[in-house]
Formats: structure tokens, sequence, C-alpha cells
């Protein structure tokens, strides 16, 4: 259900390359000690973000950058280097804030994508290169130090870092008297940047580390060493901490061996000072730089060379080739500090933070590869003892504290290390695989949600990595059990990640070792894409995979164990579908197996559990009604509804237990036989009392179940009472009666149920049906209950169309139609919105239905033409149409989506099928049937271009047009705007007048007005119509009216609509729109002495605002249009007033003015 | 970051290779790299510093750093042993008199533990002068049979020519699991069978087979048929039903079978 799959894009390249140079090229070229205007810097900026943006866009992917990046990056350096040159050479010179701070961050930028480490090779390191950067970053008060540009010092950092990486004596750099200069500014400045929180931090680790390693440089490490206890002693800042622990860390990876050892003592003494201060162990980022020192001093006291004779990486192209390497025979002592480092990192393997564990996990597979065979067991042994620590106390996987999560992901994380550098000896898979076993399923519940994803994915982490490691041979006992559990997570797994991951570890098994039974064919079946949607893995893959006898049944225990009792309902339906399908590839065996299985989970006191179990056996029984043997149906059917008083009444219908609810009635509607109604033969006395409860239920999904209930009630033929019960004694007036949102059962309940056996009931639903979507104030039902009783008519139409008249007279049916129709003018609206759109949606859909039933089934009803007169199925088009134009896309879509339907209807088998030919067939057919084009309604621009073309169709074109009002007064842009142009030029199309049916200019001016006058008061007619005249008069398609007096008198009295009690309108956008009409008339000659007159109205109305607005306007129309006169004293006049001034005598004297100057000439 | 993550960075990871180039001055190592990159090899002055080259080398990125060999700056080599893949030392056999010399460089360096992993490739380089020493001879004279640490190969070339240097490349990027540098990560496997999980499979979903590329980690060269083709021509019906299964197995193994074992020294 919730289960959406969102893909990023993949790229096979970098695509926009050649666009990207582009862009960055002209962001080179710019003079970088030029302040760029405001104008250049918005622009400047709108380039750069571009770049980044694309830049972004490969976040993922960002190796696909390699081959471009050299030509790239150097350019941009190049322009970073020649500006701090010459920011060097004159100190006076300042660059402009503005345009190196975004050179530097494009380069920030390019090392965000692909990482420093790549970008900073195409960095220039010659030996001059060194003072560039140098100087640049020490520039007193210079650019550099200012607080934005953390990006330029930042790149400027981590350049320096490359530089200092020349094998040159850095005393070469200094003047004679001054030895040590440069590597002491490079020190110090450095120095200063390790308690920055921004990335300059970062980028000054990097070089201090760097200095440290070098052989003239590195004898500053120790008074580094020495300098950090001391500030960490001091009670340093967390970020400080930070920083010094980033440089130690990283000196410790890559110095010199001999030079790391010397300092043990010093490295040791600073990771206990961290352990001992609790303000700075409580900083993730300082645990995990800890845990890294750890491992790593441990890992420089090992012997390098790897122990090459065990580490065996499986090749296909060639043999395995073993080193002879006689070091690593001999054992050697393992100090003392190894010990006490493996102590913590076990700890931290159980660390609260993931990237803590992660540190941790390798640490200890690192240190594990270069110590002798058995002490590398052993460490392999405590780490698979860490799984034990919560599982003592615990009865099963389900009932470990939460607190194990964290355990059990650092035990599968190094396990997956371990494994991956081949240590694991064949004697420990037993015991790791059983752990893993565990693992696979690790799924703790915590309060409405259920922690754990991360242990299944570390635990498929280690599978895949056994598979790359481990011989053939060693795994071959497992093969069987781990190919069942991989196949279970994957298929079966809540997370899309975690059934992927479990796909991923089964396709390394199959593809290295080909021990998993039918692996391949397996693997087909689940592979990446087959696993990603929930629905396709539990409905389509797994009933594939359990064709396999060696999966079956353990997919089947799988399902029954874990998914029927998870945490998450959507799950458990799920899995109930997916156990039938599973079923059926062996009903005969399986089917008694789950049911059994089943009716054991209604007796947990847990209500997944029952749930679970309800929904399972209701999916057993549904596969023995559509494929059980004849004969054992009707017993399995009463064998599985019996199973139902396992269940408490008080519990199936207990408050906030709806799930259960709904699943108890769906089991009743599939389970229920004849026997079980009758109350001296039935199994479970209460059952009427569930689908009671379930009617009056407030939730519509179990209103719906127990609808399906009643409806199964009343195709047992013979339960007449049942019928007569509900409608002539107890349930309707009950639903009427009841409770708002009980209400809405009602129509669920009447659609459903099979009339065939009572048709005398049918009247009384009718009525029902009718009296409650009848329009009243205050509605006297609500918005979804009204909804589901228009659904109910079509749903009522198709159980009773093969024999129509024995239930329905022409009259009735005709009605029905009515009330549908009907429905298309409910715009009901609520503090929800526009709730109406539901209603015409349903009616959309309703009509739909009703005129397919009827049309479909015209050969057999006698009076065909009396009960779907040809008039109402236009009257049916057009009203869909009219939805089709309007405002909601969803809505505009499911008329769509029906006026579709209808289009592709054969006509009626009767006498003269030509009556119902749909009007305008051949323009309708051009407009929406042609495929290449086809987008959906819901798409303005595709839409409106073709829906103003339905104007031509006169049966359709008042409905239309008043739809097309309505949309263009809407405030949706999406709508206004593509529906104005298609407007403009579809008007503009018009011919001025025509003979015969045939629109023209005249006549949909006309029709505007009279719509605009059928109700002159409802401000939410009027003002849509006004909009759209405005609309055409601002597009120029009205000017030829002019011409004619016809059309002349048509504007006449456009002018009179909007002119008269100007004073007495309250509605603002009323008299705004009025007020647009009069002026946008001001250029139509005949009419402009009719207008001035009425100027006043507007201009020295009551509103300021109105009066700024009238005068803003008058403005543009004389500067837009011809006015075949000399304006210009007049727009002085409006420009010089103070419109909306409160002094009534200024505006007063200025709207006389303007009056006048009009009336010269 | 979870399984997938790991998957995905580590085909990434296996395709690059961090190389580095060293020797005695004048050996031609610049020369060599610029020769390989096809770049003009007439006006090359002593490096004074460093150099980093990347480009691909079939499947392969590789990074490689070139450093000046100056007695001055050898002592400063240590500072680029970090993450090496491989180490490819550049002679000069036609410097008769600096062999010793170029010998104590060598074993020194391979008692480094950060090159503890690395393969190590010999160029004798110069091969076009008139006199130069023979790669047999360079190999007696380095006393490369004693190391026993390394995977090591020797390849007379000529920079000038061109001679053997791809194929050196090849031999270092051909290098068998398991002597790589210690990072896992780096230690790929052969020809696997397995798609890029997700990625590849992807472009041929329609197909519905499982295999339908392979990471070709250590490019066979001497089959007639990729490994890929092998399969496609098994899997190119999209149904195909559990009988197959053996007969994949079967090619693998014939395939396994045929493919030459990477050279390695006597």
């Amino acid at each position: 259900m919730d289960d959406e799959v969102f893909e990023r894009k993949l790229f096979a390249t970098f695509e926009r390359h050649g666009e990207f140079t582009d862009i960055q090229q002209s962001c080179l070229e710019l003079d970088l000690f030029e302040n760029p205007s405001e104008d250049e810097d918005l622009r400047e900026n709108q380039t750069f973000s571009k770049l980044s943006n694309i830049l972004d866009e490969y976040q993922e992917q960002s190796y696909l950058l390699d081959p471009f990046l050299e030509n790239l990056v150097a350019p941009v350096v190049d322009c970073l280097r020649s500006h701090a040159k010459a920011s060097i050479a004159d100190h006076r010179r300042r660059g402009s804030s503005l345009r190196v701070g975004r050179l530097a961050t494009l380069l920030y930028s390019y090392v965000k994508c692909r990482g420093y480490k790549t970008i900073i090779r195409f960095f220039p390191h010659e030996i001059a290169d060194l003072s560039i950067a140098l100087e640049f970053l020490l520039i007193p008060d210079g650019l550099i130090q200012d607080a934005t540009q953390w990006a330029l010092r930042y790149v400027v950092l981590i350049w320096l870092s490359l530089i200092c990486m020349i094998p040159f004596d850095l005393a070469q750099f200094d003047e004679a008297e001054r030895i040590g200069h440069t590597a002491n500014a490079i020190e110090s400045s450095a120095k200063t940047f390790l308690g920055k929180a921004g990335l300059e931090r970062e980028g000054a680790a990097l070089l201090l580390s760097r200095l440290y390693v070098r052989q003239d440089t590195g004898t500053r490490f120790y008074p580094f060493l020495v300098w950090t206890k001391e500030r960490l002693e001091a009670k340093a800042d967390v970020i400080t901490t930070i920083g010094l622990l980033q440089v130690v860390c990283e000196v410790v990876k890559s110095g010199p061996a001999d030079q790391i050892r010397l300092r043990v003592s010093e490295l040791s003494a600073i990771a206990h000072v961290i352990e001992e201060t609790k303000t700075l162990l409580s900083n993730t980022a300082v645990r995990k730089y800890k845990t890294k020192l750890v491992s790593r001093i441990a890992l420089r006291l090992l012997p390098a060379v790897p122990n090459n004779g065990r580490r065996k990486g499986r090749t296909l192209a060639g043999d395995e080739i073993y080193l002879d390497n006689p070091a690593s025979e001999a054992d050697f002592e393992v100090p003392e500090q190894v010990e006490h480092a493996l102590e913590q990192l076990f700890s931290a393997l159980q660390d609260k933070d993931t990237v803590v564990r992660w540190s941790a996990a390798k640490g200890v597979a690192r240190v594990s590869e270069r110590l002798p065979v058995d002490f590398a067991d052993q460490v392999l042994e405590t780490v698979m003892g860490l799984f034990a620590i919560h599982s003592i106390a615990a009865a099963s996987l389900y009932d470990l504290p939460a607190i194990a999560e964290s355990t059990w992901h650092g035990a599968c994380l190094a396990c997956a290390e371990i494994a991956r550098r081949g240590l694991i000896a064949s004697e420990r898979l037993p015991e790791l695989i059983e752990w893993l076993s565990k693992a696979l399923y690790f799924d703790l519940r915590k309060g409405a949600h259920s922690i754990g994803s991360n242990v299944r994915d570390a635990a498929a982490y280690v599978l895949w990595a056994l598979a790359r490691t481990q011989d053939t041979s060693s795994l071959k006992p497992h093969a069987e059990n781990l190919a069942q559990r991989l196949t279970a997570v994957a298929l079966y797994d809540r997370e899309i990640h975690i059934r992927r991951a479990a796909s991923a570890a089964f396709q390394e098994h199959v593809g290295r070792n080909g021990l998993f039974p039918h692996g391949i064919d397996v693997l087909g079946k689940t592979d990446f894409y087959a696993v990603s949607i929930r629905r396709n893995a539990f409905l389509t893959a797994a009933p594939q995979v359990a064709v396999h006898l060696e999966y079956r049944s353990f997919l089947l225990n799988h399902v029954l164990d874990v998914v029927l009792r998870h945490w998450d309902p959507t799950m458990r339906e799920l899995g109930s579908q997916s156990l039938r399908l599973i079923c059926l590839t062996d009903l005969a065996i399986l089917g008694p197996q789950a049911s059994a299985k089943s009716v054991h989970l209604l007796d947990s006191i847990d209500l997944a559990d029952l749930h679970g179990g309800l929904l399972a056996l209701s999916e057993i029984a549904l596969a023995y009604r559509e494929f059980g043997a004849d004969g054992t149906t009707a017993v399995r059917m009463r064998e599985t509804f019996e199973a139902l008083s396992r269940i408490p009444l008080e519990v199936v219908i207990g408050s906030r237990n709806a799930v259960i609810t709904a699943a108890a009635c769906r089991l009743i509607s599939i389970t229920l036989t004849f026997p079980e109604m009758q109350p001296d033969t039935t199994s479970v006395s209460h059952w009427r009392k569930i689908v009671d409860h379930g009617l009056k239920h407030r939730v519509p999904f179990v209103q719906e179940a127990a609808a399906e209930a009643m409806a199964s009630m009343s195709k047992l033929v013979d339960y007449l009472s049942v019928l007569i019960d509900a409608f002539e004694n107890t349930l309707i007036r009950e639903l009427k009666a009841s409770f708002l949102a009980t209400q809405q059962s009602l129509g669920t309940v009447l659609g459903g149920i099979d009339y065939s056996a009572y048709p005398n009931a049918l009247p009384e639903a009718l009525d029902c049906l009718s009296s409650f979507v009848k329009p009243t104030t205050p509605p006297r039902s609500t918005v979804e209950a009204r909804r589901n009783c228009y659904s109910a008519i079509p749903k009522i139409l198709l159980t009773t169309v093969k024999d129509l008249p024995r239930y329905m007279s022409v009259e009735v049916v005709n009605s029905l139609c009515d009330i549908l129709l009907g429905g298309l003018d409910d715009y009901s609206t609520d503090e929800r919105g526009d709730v109406g759109s539901w209603i015409r949606a349903a009616c959309v859909q309703g009509l739909t239905s009703f005129t397919e039933t009827l049309i479909h089934n015209s050969g057999s009803i006698a009076d065909f033409a009396g009960y779907f007169p040809p008039a109402k199925f236009r009257r049916i088009l057009a009203g869909i149409l009219k939805q089709g134009v309007e405002r909601l896309d969803n809505v505009r879509q499911e008329a769509g989506v029906g006026f579709m339907r209808l289009l592709a209807l054969p006509p009626p088998a009767v006498a003269d099928p030509s009556l119902w030919q749909i009007p305008g067939l051949s323009l309708l057919q051009e407009l929406f049937q042609n495929d290449t084009e086809y987008v959906g309604w819901n798409d303005g621009h595709w839409l409106f271009p073709r829906a103003v073309r339905l104007l031509d169709i006169v049966e359709y074109r008042k409905p239309v047009l008043t739809g097309l009002v309505l949309s263009l007064g809407s405030k949706t842009d999406s709508t206004h705007r593509p529906l104005s142009t298609s407007l403009i030029s579809y008007v503009k199309s018009l011919p001025l007048t025509s003979e015969g049916v045939e629109y023209n200019v005249s006549t949909l001016v006309e029709d505007l007005i009279a719509h605009a006058k059928s109700q002159i008061t409802s401000n939410s007619v009027v003002v849509p119509v006004l909009q759209t005249f405005n609309v055409l008069l601002e597009g120029d398609a009205l000017m030829r009216l002019a011409a004619n007096s016809r059309g002349i008198a048509s504007l006449e009295q456009l002018l009179t609509l909007v002119t008269r009690n100007v004073a007495r309108l309250k509605s603002i956008p009323r008299i705004q729109e009025s007020m647009k009409i009069v002026v946008n008339l001001l250029p139509f000659g005949p009419l402009f002495d009719k207008c001035v007159p009425c100027l006043p109205d507007f201009l020295g109305h009551q509103f300021p605002s109105i009066r700024r607005e009238t005068a803003e306007h008058i403005y543009l129309v004389l500067q837009g249009a011809d006015m075949g006169r000399d304006t210009d004293d007049v727009e002085e006049v409006l420009l010089e007033t103070e419109w909306s001034s409160s002094d009534g005598e200024v505006t007063k004297a200025a709207v006389e003015r303007v009056v006048a100057l009009f009336s010269v000439d | 970051m979870g399984l997938l993550t790991i998957i995905r960075k580590n085909r990434q990871k296996e395709r690059e290779m961090r190389i580095l180039f060293l020797g005695l001055d004048n050996a031609g190592k610049t020369t060599i790299l610029k020769k390989l990159n096809g770049e003009d090899i007439m006006s090359i002055s002593p490096t004074l510093g460093f150099n980093i080259k990347t480009f691909a080398h079939g499947n392969y990125i590789l990074n490689i750093w070139d450093v000046g060999g100056q007695r001055t700056l050898r002592p400063y080599w240590r500072n680029y042993f970090e993450q090496t893949d491989a180490l490819v030392w550049v002679v000069d056999s036609s410097d008769r008199m600096r062999m010793g010399d170029c010998k104590q460089e060598l074993h020194s360096l391979l008692t480094e533990d950060r090159l503890a992993g690395a393969s190590l490739l010999v160029f004798a380089n110069k091969q076009d002068l008139q006199g130069s020493m023979t790669d047999a001879e360079i190999q007696q004279v380095l006393d490369l049979p004693a190391i026993t640490t390394h995977h090591w190969k020797i390849w007379p070339c000529s920079a000038v020519t061109g001679k053997n240097l791809v194929e050196g490349l090849d031999w270092v990027v051909a290098t068998p699991p398991g002597s790589r540098a210690e990072d896992p990560q780096r230690r790929g496997t052969g020809i696997s069978v397995i798609p890029e999980y997700g990625k590849l499979t992807q472009m041929h979903h329609h197909h519905r087979s499982p295999i339908t590329s392979c990471n070709t980690k250590r490019r066979p060269r001497t089959i007639t048929m990729s490994p890929l083709n092998c399969l496609r021509t098994l899997f190119a019906p999209c149904e195909y039903d559990a009988s197959d299964t053996p007969a994949l197995f079967l090619a693998l193994k014939t395939f396994r079978l045929t493919t030459p074992t990477p050279l390695i020294p006597a």
C-alpha cells in the first residue's frame, strides 16, 4: 500500500558534459577582482546554481564524471591559482567576495560530488605552488580570512596538503636565517582551523597529517601529540577534539610504522583521556574517531604482511595463488596493547550509533587479519558471543530487549567484515549460520513501528561475504537452509532494501557456488526488480518460487509464522493473499495444513495474530471456493466458519479493533452457508451481531466488508427473511437515524445486495437512496454517504438489468438517471474544500457505467427507448463533458476516462440505433481518440485547446460553455492559463455572424450575457462570466463586434450589466471585474461616450483600492490601445493623483477632471 | 550504508588501481608514462617533484603516481606508499654502473609495511639502446628471485618504441587477488557470473534473464568467446527451465579450465 518505489534516474554517462563545460567556461571568464553589479550577481548566481545542480544529479553515480574530470577541474583550479598569485603580488587588491566565493564553492561542489581524494589530483603541485598557496592563506585581512569564505579556506587547505607531498626538504623554502619558518607557518595556521566547526577543520587536519608524515617534519608529530593531550586534558571542546583526532587518526593510518610504534604510549594515552571524559564521549563523531584511533594503533603494532596462505580470494579465472610467505607461518607474540584495543572495539561494536559500530567492525576485521590464526579465531568467537548476550533470558527472537538491536547489528557487521577477508574457518560456519538465520528475521516491535531492519541488512551482508570467500564444500551442508531463508526474506520482508539485500546475497551464492536448489531459476523469479514492489514479491514472485518443493513448505510456514503475525496490518493482508496463492500450488495438501495453523492463531491474545489468522482463513476458503474439489468445499466452508467462534464477540467488535471486525465480516461473507444461517444449526451464534456492528461502524472499510457479508447473505436465495428483516424492520430505519458517519454504509449495502431473490425490496431501497441524496439545507446526510448512494445506483442497475422490467419500471430507471445527472450539480463545500467533487466524480462514473449497462443489454430490453431515451443519453454526454472542462484536474480526468468509454460503445441493438448516435462524433474522435497525442484530460495544456472546439457542437454548447466559464473564473493557474489562450484563439477563429448551427462571436457573447443574467444576483455565476469577458477583451478577441449593430447592442447590454448599482455591490471581485469591463470597453469607438460617464462610479468609488486599480487600469488601456485621440492630459492626471488618498475632495476633483478631459473633442 | 551500497561501492573500487612508479633518476619513469598516455616524449626533463596521471586501461581506471628518482628525493618516496596496489620499478637497462644502487633501493622498498600486498612490476627499460642488459641479466643482478613477499614480474621494454609497455600494465591489472593491497574491497574475484546487482538487470529486464552480464574484473585475454556471450547464448530465450542449470555450470567449469592461469614467476 505504502510501498512506493522511488528510483533515482540511472545515468549511463555524463550526458550533460557539453552543457556543463560551456556554463563553467562562462563562469571562469569573469574578473575576480571586479565586484558584480546586483543584476550580474543574480545572473552569475543562477549560472552557478545550474552547475551545482548538474553535479548534484550525478551525486549517486559520480564515477561517471571520471573521464571528464581532468578537463573540468584543472581550469577552475588554474583560475584560483592565478587569483591567488595576483592577490599575493598586491595585498591591497581584494577579490570580489561573491565571485571568488563562487569559484571556491564550485571546487567544493566537485569535492562533494566525487570526493577530495579524486579531485585533489588535479591541483597543481609544483615547487612554486607552495609559496602561492601558503601566502594566499596568510594574507592579513585578506578575503580568505572572511568568515563567509569557508569554501575558499577548505580548498586552499587541501591544496596545500597535496603540495606538502613534494619530495623536498621544506627548509629549502626558508631564508637562511629563518630555518623552519615555512613548516612553522603551515603548522601554526593549520592548527588555528582545527577548532572550526566548518569544513576548514577537515582540510586543516588533512594538511597537518601530511606534514607530520613527512621525512623532515615528522619530528613535529611528537610535540603535536603532547599538545593534543594537553588540550584534551584542559577540557577542549568537542569540535576541537574532533579536529585533533582527525589529524592523529590520519597520521597513524599513513605514517611510517617505525615512527608510529615509537609513539604508541602517547597515542594510547590520548584514547584514554577521551575514554575518561564523559562530555566528549557523548559525541558520536568523537567516539567514531576514538574507535578508529584504537584500531589503527593496534594495526600498526602488528606485522603488516598479510597472511596470504589463509586468505583465499576465489577466482574463476585462474587457480588460487599462494604466496610463499615464511613470516606468516611463524607465530609471533601479540602485544598486550592489541588485546586491550580489541576489548575496546568489542564494546564499540555495541555502540548506540551506527557509524561507531561500523568503525569498530572494520577495525576488528582488519586487526584479525594480521593476527595469528588461533588468535583471530578467538576474536570471531568473541564477536559471535555478542549475539548471545541478550538471548539468554529471551524465549524467542521477538522477546529480545530493544537494546539488542545495536549489539546484533555490530556483531553482524563485524562478522561480515571478517568474512569478507576470508578469515572464517569452516568449523565456525555452523554456529555463525545459526545466528545469522535468526538475524535475518530480526524485527523488534517498538510502539507503532519496529526496529531491526539494519540487523537484517547486515545479516544479508555476512551471507553475501561468505558466498564470496568460503569454500563451496564448507557451504554445502548449509546450502538448502540458506537458500530457503534468503528466499523467504527476499520475498517477504517488509522493507524494499532488505528484500533486495537478501536477493543480492542469494544471487552471490548462486553465481559463485551453485549450491542452491534451482538457484538460477529462483534467482530469475526473485531478482532486484521482482522483489522491488512488495505486492509483486508477495503475489507474483512468491507463488512462482513455491513451485519448487524445496521452497514450498518453507515459504508457507514463513508466511504463517512470521508474515501473518507481522505488526503492520498491510503486511498481514498481502501475506494472507500470498498464502492463498501458495496453497493453490497443491490445495489438497497445503490447504488443510495452512488452515490448521491459521486456526491456532485465533487462540492468541495478540490482535495482530487474530487479524492474520482471520485473513488467512478467509483466503484459504476463497481458494477452496475457486478450486476446491466438489463435495469437500461445503465442509471446508463450515469448518472455517466455525473457527470464528474461537474469538470472543467482545474482541471482534471491540472498540479500536476495526481491522478485526472487517476481517471477521470478510470471513463471514466468504464462508457463509445456509445451515450456518439457521439459528439452530449455526456454530457461531453471534455472527449476525458482528455483521450488524460492522454495518454501523464508523470506518469505511469495515462498512464495506460488512456490506459484502450482507450481499453474500442475500445470495443464499432461500433466505428471504434476512432481506425482509433488513428492509421492513430495522436496517434502513436504523441507518437513517444513526450517527452520520455510519450512514455511509447504507449506499454500500444497498448497492451490493442481490435483489433477484426479493424484488419487492427494491422500491423501498430506491426510495431510501433517492431520499438520501435529495438536496436539502442543511444536508441530512454526509457527503460520503451521498457519494456511496450515488455509486449504488449503477450497481443496482447492473444486478437487475438481465430482467429489468421485473424489477423496475421505465419511470424508475429514468428517475435514477435523473438522480445521477442531478449529482453532477453538487458543488457542496465544507472545511475540507470542494467535497462536492467526490460526488460529481462518483456520478460521472455512475453515469458512464449506467449507460454502458443499458447499451450492452439493449437487445434484451423491450422498451429500450423508454428506459433510455436518446435525449437522456445526450444529457449524459453533455453533463460529463461539462465536468470534463472544469477546474479540478482529477474530476476532469474522471470525466475524460468516462467519456472515452462512452465514445467506444457500440450502437444499441435496437431497430433504429441512429437515434443514439453521439452528436459530433467525428469531431470528438478527431479531438480525443488520436492515440498518438493522447495525454490525459487532467493536463490543461493538452485538454483546453481541444475542449474549446467542443463549442462547435450545438448539443454540448451550453454545458461546455458553462464549464469553461467556471474554469476561467478559477484561481488555478494550470487551468486558467491554457484555457485563456485556447479560448482567445478559438473566439478569434469564429466568424462574426453565421447562418445555421455554426457558432459565431455574436451568439457566443449573447450566450455569455444570457448566462450571467440568468442568475444576476449570484456572484459565483456572474463573476466568472465577467472574467471571461475580460480575458476575451484583453486578448483582443471581441474587437470585431463593434462592426455591426448586433455586436454593439450586445456590448451595450454588457455595459449595462456591469454599471448598474455599482455602489451597492459588495463583492470586491465583482466590482473589480465590472470596472475592468468598463475600462476595457473604452477603445470600442461607439461605446466610448457611454463608458466615460460610468467611470466616476469606479474612479470615485468609496473603496480606495478600487479607485487606485481603476486609475491604473485606465492608464494601462490608454497606453496599450489606440484611442484615436490625444490622451496625454488624462494620463498625467491619472498618474499624479493620489488615488488611495482619504481626502475625498482631491479624488473627486481628479475624477471630474478625467471625465472632462475624456469628454473634450 | 546497507548491503546494496556496499555492493555498489565494491564494484566501483574494484575498477580502480593506484600504481606507484619508482626507480633511480633517469630510468625513464615519466617517459614511460607519457608514452602510455600518447604525449610527446622528446622534451622531458628530470622530474622535480611528482606527477599524478589518471587514465583508463581496459576496464580499469589507473591512478599513477610518478615520483622523481634523484637521490635527494628518495627519502620522500615513503610519502606516497599509502594505498598502493602495485609498484612499478623502472630500471635503466643501460646503466650498468648503478645496478647495485638500484638493487639496494628496490629491496629496501620491499620491506616497507605500507607496500605489503602490492604487486611488483619491474620494467627493464631502454631495451632499444645498444648494449643494454637483458631482462634475464637484470633479474639476476637485482636478485629478483629472492623476493618472496610480493608477486613480481620483469618485462623488457622501451619507452621510446613503446614495446611491452601495455603488456606490462596488463600484467599489473591481471595480478591475482590476495597479493593486492590490504584493503579487502580491492580484492576482487576473477570472472564473476554475477551481474552488477540491480543495475544491469534493469537494462535487460524485459528478458527476465537473471544473468545478463559479467563483471570481468580480470579480463580473460585468450578465450574466443566472452563469458558474457557464453551466458547470453545459454540464456538467449526468455524462458528456460531447470534443465538448463547443469548446462550453465558445465559451461562455466569448462570456461574455468580453458582460461590460462596468469603469468607467475617460476
